[in-house]
C-alpha cells in the first residue's frame, strides 16, 4: 500500500513537472495608466523656476515606467500634435524626487500612486514667445521571448504643458476667423447669385477655424447665432480651447452630442425658410469683436420631390383615363 | 459665406488684476487641468493585454488576435490615441513579415487610410479597429491598415479619437445637498472603448520562425 502511495506521488509529481515544462506562458498583462492634472498652462518670467506635481496611477499589472518631457508642434486643425523624440527645447527640466528619475525605468505595482515632481527652470536669455511640452510616462514592453509570432505593447499617456514665457506678463493676441462655413445640401446659382440650400430635416454640420497668426496662445471665446426668418433664434456658446501659437484649429461649441473632430457643431431640428448663421469671437477681456456670417435656404427638397411626383403621376393618369375615354 | 469683418486683428492684452498682481509678485501663473470644464477624473488609457499572440502561422491562413483600448477622461477635453509599431513583425535572424498592402489595386491601404484585405493571397501584417472613437476609414470588419513603421520613420496614425469622451458633461443628476434627487439619470459616460485586431497572413516562402514586435501606443489630452 505504501508503495502505491510512493508510486502515486511521485507520478503526480513527474506529470505537474511535465506539464510545467509544455505549458506555454500565458500573458494577460493589462496596462492602465493615468495622469493628473491632464493640462498645465502656466505664463512665467524669464529666470524664474516652478514645481508642478503630476499624479501617475497604475491600475493595472506591476509595470517599469519611465518619465520623459518631450517638445511638441501643433499639426492640423483638429488639436493633433507632433511630438519630437529629444528634448531640445532650452528650458530646464528635473524631478525633484529623490527616487525617479528621467529615462530611467522605475516600478510600479498595482495601484501604486506616484507623483513625479517636474521643475521647470526658464532661463533669463530665453526668447519670450510659447514653449510646449508633453510630460510623459511609459510602460517598457514584455520582454519578447515568447514563442510563435506576437505583437507586444508598449503605452504611453501624456499631459500637455503650455508654457508662455513673458517679462511683463503682456501676451500677443493676434487671430482670425480662417474659416467660417456650413455643408449645404447643394448650390444653385440664379440670377448671378448664390444660394445654398439645405433639406429642411437634416443636420447641418458648421465649421469655424481660428487661426492663431501670433506668438502667444489664444482662446477664443463667443458664440455661433442661427436665425430665421420667423424671428427665431438659437445661439451656441464655443468652448475656449487653446489655439496655439501660428497654428489653426477647429473650435468646437458646447454640444453635448456632437463627438465629431471633424465639425464645430451640428444644427439639429426642422428649418424651413431662409436663415443666417453668424459667429462673434473675441480673445479675451476687451479684445475686439470678429465677425463672419453666412446663409442658406431650408427647403423640405424629399417631400416636394416626393409630391411633384404624385402630382405628375396624378396628372398622367387623368390625362390617360380620359384620352381612354375619348377612344 | 460672406467675407469675415475685421478678421485679423493685433492686440497686446494684459492680465486681469488679480493675477497681474500675482505675476508680479511671483514671476508665474500656473493653472492646471482644462479651463472650461470642472472635472476631479483623471486622463487614463488601458491597454487589455500587453500581448496579442497570433500564434504558430500557417502559410495563406490569417491569423488574428484582438486587445481593447480603453480612455477614461472626466474632462470634456479632446484626446488622440496613436499608434506605430517600432519595426515590422522580425524573428531571430532579421527576416520580417512585410506590412499588408490589403487587397492591393484599389484595396491598397496606407497608414493613415484602411481598405478592405479578404484575400489569403494577400500577405502581411496589419490590424482593423471596431468601437468607438476610431477613424472613419475602418468600414467594417474587414477593412484594415498596416501600422505606421517607426524604423522609416512614419509619424504615428490616430487610432482613436474624441473631442468629448464625456457624452454628458452634467452629472446626472445634478449634485445638490437639499433634497437629495433621485437616482434616475442614467450614468455618466466616462469611458471609451475600442477593438485592435491584429492580422496576420504569411506566403509559404515565409522563413520559419518566431515573430515579434513592439506597437507603441501615445494617448495624450490634446491641448
Amino acid at each position: 500500500m505504501k508503495k502505491i502511495i510512493i508510486l502515486l506521488s511521485s507520478a503526480i509529481i513527474v506529470l505537474l513537472f511535465y506539464l510545467q515544462l509544455t505549458t506555454n506562458d500565458i500573458y494577460a498583462q493589462q496596462v492602465t495608466l493615468s495622469i493628473s492634472p491632464p493640462i498645465v498652462e502656466t505664463l512665467i518670467k524669464p529666470g524664474k523656476s516652478i514645481l508642478i506635481g503630476y499624479t501617475i496611477q497604475n491600475l493595472g499589472d506591476p509595470t517599469p515606467i519611465r518619465i520623459q518631457v518631450r517638445p511638441f508642434t501643433p499639426q492640423g486643425e483638429f488639436g493633433e500634435m507632433t511630438i519630437e523624440s529629444e528634448q531640445t527645447s532650452p528650458v530646464n527640466f528635473s524631478l525633484d524626487n529623490t527616487d525617479m528619475e528621467f529615462e530611467k525605468p522605475f516600478l510600479m505595482r498595482q495601484k501604486d500612486i506616484r507623483q513625479a515632481l517636474l521643475r521647470i527652470r526658464v532661463p533669463d536669455t530665453i526668447p519670450q514667445g510659447d514653449y510646449y511640452f508633453i510630460v510623459l510616462a511609459t510602460t517598457d514592453p514584455l520582454s519578447q521571448t515568447a514563442g510563435g509570432t506576437s505583437s507586444f505593447a508598449k503605452a504611453t499617456i501624456g499631459s500637455t504643458l503650455l508654457m508662455t514665457v513673458s517679462q511683463s506678463g503682456f501676451v500677443e493676441m493676434k487671430g482670425r476667423i480662417a474659416l467660417f462655413d456650413f455643408i449645404p445640401s447643394f448650390t444653385i446659382q440664379l440670377f448671378g447669385k448664390r444660394y445654398r440650400i439645405v433639406e429642411s430635416g437634416s443636420d447641418i454640420p458648421v465649421r469655424l477655424v481660428i487661426q492663431n497668426q501670433g506668438k502667444n496662445l489664444i482662446k477664443p471665446h463667443g458664440e455661433i447665432v442661427l436665425r430665421g426668418g420667423l424671428g427665431s433664434k438659437s445661439a451656441y456658446t464655443l468652448l475656449p480651447q487653446n489655439v496655439l501659437a501660428d497654428s489653426q484649429r477647429l473650435i468646437h461649441t458646447d454640444q453635448k452630442k456632437n463627438t465629431s473632430t471633424l465639425y464645430t457643431h451640428v444644427i439639429t431640428g426642422y428649418h424651413l425658410g431662409t436663415y443666417s448663421l453668424t459667429t462673434n469671437v473675441n480673445f479675451g477681456e476687451n479684445s475686439p469683436q470678429l465677425f463672419s456670417s453666412t446663409e442658406f435656404i431650408a427647403i423640405p427638397i424629399r417631400f416636394t420631390v416626393l409630391l411633384s411626383a404624385v402630382i405628375l403621376i396624378s396628372i398622367l393618369i387623368v390625362v390617360l383615363m380620359k384620352k381612354r375615354k375619348a377612344d | 459665406m460672406t467675407d469675415p469683418v475685421d478678421s485679423t486683428y493685433s492686440l497686446s492684452s494684459t492680465l486681469g488684476q488679480t493675477a497681474a498682481k500675482q505675476f508680479e509678485s511671483t514671476g508665474y501663473i500656473v493653472k492646471a487641468g482644462f479651463q472650461y470644464i470642472y472635472s476631479t477624473i483623471p486622463f487614463t488609457f488601458s491597454v487589455s493585454n500587453i500581448r496579442a499572440d497570433l500564434g504558430t502561422l500557417m502559410p495563406s491562413t490569417p491569423a488574428t488576435s484582438t486587445i481593447n483600448l480603453t480612455v477614461s477622461f472626466g474632462g470634456a477635453g479632446q484626446y488622440i490615441v496613436t499608434a506605430a509599431e517600432t519595426a515590422p513583425l522580425t524573428n531571430f535572424t532579421d527576416q520580417y513579415i512585410e506590412n499588408t498592402a490589403c487587397d492591393g489595386g484599389v484595396n491598397t491601404c496606407t497608414a493613415t487610410l484602411a481598405k478592405t484585405w479578404t484575400s489569403v493571397s494577400a500577405y502581411g501584417f496589419g490590424y482593423n479597429m471596431q468601437g468607438e472613437d476610431i477613424p472613419a476609414d475602418f468600414i467594417d470588419p474587414t477593412y484594415y491598415r498596416p501600422f505606421a513603421d517607426l524604423t522609416v520613420p512614419e509619424n504615428p496614425a490616430p487610432v482613436m479619437q474624441s473631442v468629448n469622451v464625456t457624452q454628458n458633461l452634467t452629472p446626472t443628476p445634478n449634485p445638490s445637498l437639499t433634497p437629495a434627487p433621485a437616482l434616475t439619470g442614467v450614468p455618466r459616460d466616462i469611458t471609451h472603448t475600442s477593438t485592435m485586431t491584429f492580422k496576420a497572413n504569411i506566403s509559404p516562402l515565409q522563413s520559419a520562425g518566431s515573430y515579434t514586435t513592439v506597437i507603441h501606443f501615445v494617448a495624450t489630452p490634446s491641448f
